[in-house]
C-alpha cells in the first residue's frame, strides 16, 4: 500500500483523528532531534524537540493544506531553538540584520558533488560550536537536514539570495577555524 | 537502541497528552481571527500612516513651506527646519511597524527588507500627496475652525500658524515702486521689497491677485524678500478659506 504523503495525514489529524499525530511525530522526530543536536550542542533536547510537537499539534489547524508539512514544523523547531538560545543567553541574537536589508545576487543550490558536501559535514561536526547562529543555522538545515534555499528561506524567514550567501559566509569561517585547528589543511 | 527509547519516549509522551486532552488543537476560528486581526491592524495603521503623511503635505503646501527650497541653500535649512519632525517621527513609526507586520507574510520575506521598506514608504508618500491634494484637510479645517465640537484634537485649528516667520504666502493686492503689498490669509497687508538679492526662479510675471510665496524677514510689516514664487495651481486651495474672504480681494473685483 503506497504511504500517505505528510499533507496528507494532517488532513486527516485536521478532520480529528488524533492518532495520526503519531505517523508524523515517527516521520519527524529523528530529524528535529539532530536540527536540535546540531544547532544548540544539546545531546539531551528531548524536553524542546517534546515542545515543537506539542506546539505542532496545538497550532495544526493553521498550516495550509496548500503547502509543503516539512518547513512548517521545521519553522516551529527554529522558533522553539531560537527562543532556547535567547533563554540560556549564552549567544547574542541579533535584533536586526543588515544581511536582511539589502538585495543580494541571485543564490542558487550548491552543486557541489557529494564527496565534497561529505567532507564539509566532517568539518561541521568539529567546528560547528565556532559559527556564529547566523550561519550556523542555515549551514545544519543545508548539510544536515538537506533542505533546499527555498524551504530555508520559509523555515528561517529571510530571502533565498540571503540563505546563499550566508551559508557562503558560513562555509569561509568554517575553512578558516578549520585551518586554525588544524595547520596542514589544504 | 537508546536513541529509539528516547524516540518513543517522545512519541509516546506526546501521544498520550494528545489523546487524554491534555493537550487540545486551536480551532480553525482561532487562527482565521488572528489572521483577519492582523490584516486589520496592518489596514488601520496604513491608514493611519497615510493620514498622517497627507496632512504633512497639507500642512506644508498650505503654510507655503514646501515651495521655498527653489530660493537656495538658506532657504533649504529654512524649510528643514520648519518641517514637523515630531509627526514626520510618528509616521516612520507607523511605517516601521507596518514592515514588522508585512515581514510575517511570505510576499515581504522573500525580498530584501529595502524592497518592502521603499515600496511601503512611497505607497504612504505618494498616497499621502495624493490625500493632500483633495478636499478632505479642507472640510476638516472648515469643521474644525468653525463652531463644530473639536476634532482630531484640534490640530487644524492651528494649521494657518506659521512653519517659520520667514515664509508667507498671500495674495499680491497692488505693486509699489520698490515691489507690491501682500494680503496674507489673516488679512494683514504686508509690504515686500524686492531687490536684486530676491531670487525668482520661476520669473518675474506676477500681476494682482496672483497667489505667491515670500521668502524672507519680516519687520514691521516689510518683508525683505529673498525669493519670490508664484503657485498658481494651488491658488484656488490656498486661498479659498474658511474664514471671511479677503477684503482687498473683494474690492479688486
Amino acid at each position: 500500500m503506497e504511504e500517505a504523503n505528510d499533507e496528507d495525514v494532517v488532513a486527516r489529524v485536521q478532520a480529528g483523528d488524533m492518532s495520526s499525530f503519531d505517523i508524523l511525530i515517527e516521520r519527524y522526530e529523528k530529524k528535529i532531534k539532530r536540527y536540535a543536536r546540531k544547532f544548540l550542542f544539546k545531546d539531551d533536547a528531548d524536553d524542546i524537540v517534546q515542545e515543537v510537537f506539542i506546539k505542532a499539534y496545538i497550532n495544526i489547524k493553521s498550516f495550509d493544506a496548500g503547502k509543503r508539512f516539512s518547513p512548517w514544523i521545521y519553522r516551529i523547531a527554529h522558533n522553539e531553538f531560537i527562543n532556547a538560545i535567547k533563554k540560556k543567553k549564552t549567544e547574542k541574537i541579533l535584533f536586526f540584520d543588515f544581511d536582511l536589508l539589502f538585495p543580494h545576487p541571485a543564490a542558487r543550490d550548491s552543486a557541489d558533488g557529494e564527496a565534497i558536501n561529505n567532507s564539509l559535514r566532517s568539518m561541521l561536526d568539529k567546528c560547528l560550536d565556532k559559527i556564529n547562529v547566523k550561519y550556523r543555522e542555515p549551514l545544519v538545515l543545508y548539510y544536515f537536514e538537506n533542505l533546499n534555499y527555498k524551504e530555508i528561506s520559509d523555515i528561517l524567514h529571510i530571502p533565498a539570495s540571503t540563505v546563499g550567501v550566508r551559508l557562503a559566509r558560513g562555509k569561509a569561517i568554517l575553512k578558516k577555524k578549520v585551518k586554525e585547528t588544524d595547520p596542514t589543511y589544504e | 537502541m537508546n536513541n529509539q527509547n528516547n524516540n518513543s519516549s517522545i512519541n509516546a509522551t506526546v501521544m498520550q497528552a494528545v489523546q487524554s486532552g491534555m493537550i487540545k488543537m486551536r480551532p480553525k476560528w482561532h487562527f482565521i481571527l488572528r489572521a483577519a486581526l492582523a490584516i486589520i491592524g496592518s489596514i488601520v495603521l496604513a491608514l493611519f500612516a497615510l493620514y498622517l503623511a497627507s496632512f504633512i503635505f497639507f500642512m506644508l503646501l498650505r503654510t507655503g513651506a514646501w515651495f521655498i527650497p527653489a530660493f537656495g541653500f538658506h532657504a533649504i535649512v529654512v524649510f528643514l527646519i520648519s518641517l514637523p519632525w515630531l509627526l514626520i517621527l510618528l509616521t516612520a513609526l507607523f511605517v516601521i511597524i507596518l514592515e514588522v507586520l508585512v515581514r510575517r507574510y511570505s510576499f515581504a520575506y522573500r525580498w530584501p527588507l529595502l524592497y518592502s521598506a521603499i515600496a511601503i514608504i512611497l505607497i504612504v508618500l505618494i498616497g499621502g500627496f495624493a490625500v493632500a491634494k483633495t478636499p478632505i484637510h479642507k472640510h476638516l479645517i472648515e469643521y474644525d475652525q468653525g463652531n463644530g465640537p473639536l476634532c482630531c484634537g484640534g490640530v487644524y485649528r492651528d494649521m494657518d500658524r506659521p512653519r517659520s516667520n520667514d515664509i508667507h504666502i498671500g495674495m499680491i493686492i497692488e505693486f509699489t515702486e520698490d515691489g507690491f503689498r501682500l494680503q496674507d490669509r489673516s488679512q494683514e497687508n504686508l509690504r515686500v521689497v524686492v531687490s536684486k538679492k530676491t531670487r525668482l526662479p520661476y520669473g518675474s510675471d506676477y500681476s494682482v491677485k496672483n497667489v505667491v510665496v515670500v521668502f524672507g524677514p519680516l519687520h514691521d510689516n516689510i518683508i525683505d524678500a529673498l525669493g519670490v514664487r508664484r503657485i498658481e495651481e494651488m491658488e484656488p486651495f490656498l486661498m479659498d478659506q474658511s474664514g471671511p474672504p479677503p477684503v482687498l480681494y473683494q474690492g479688486a473685483e
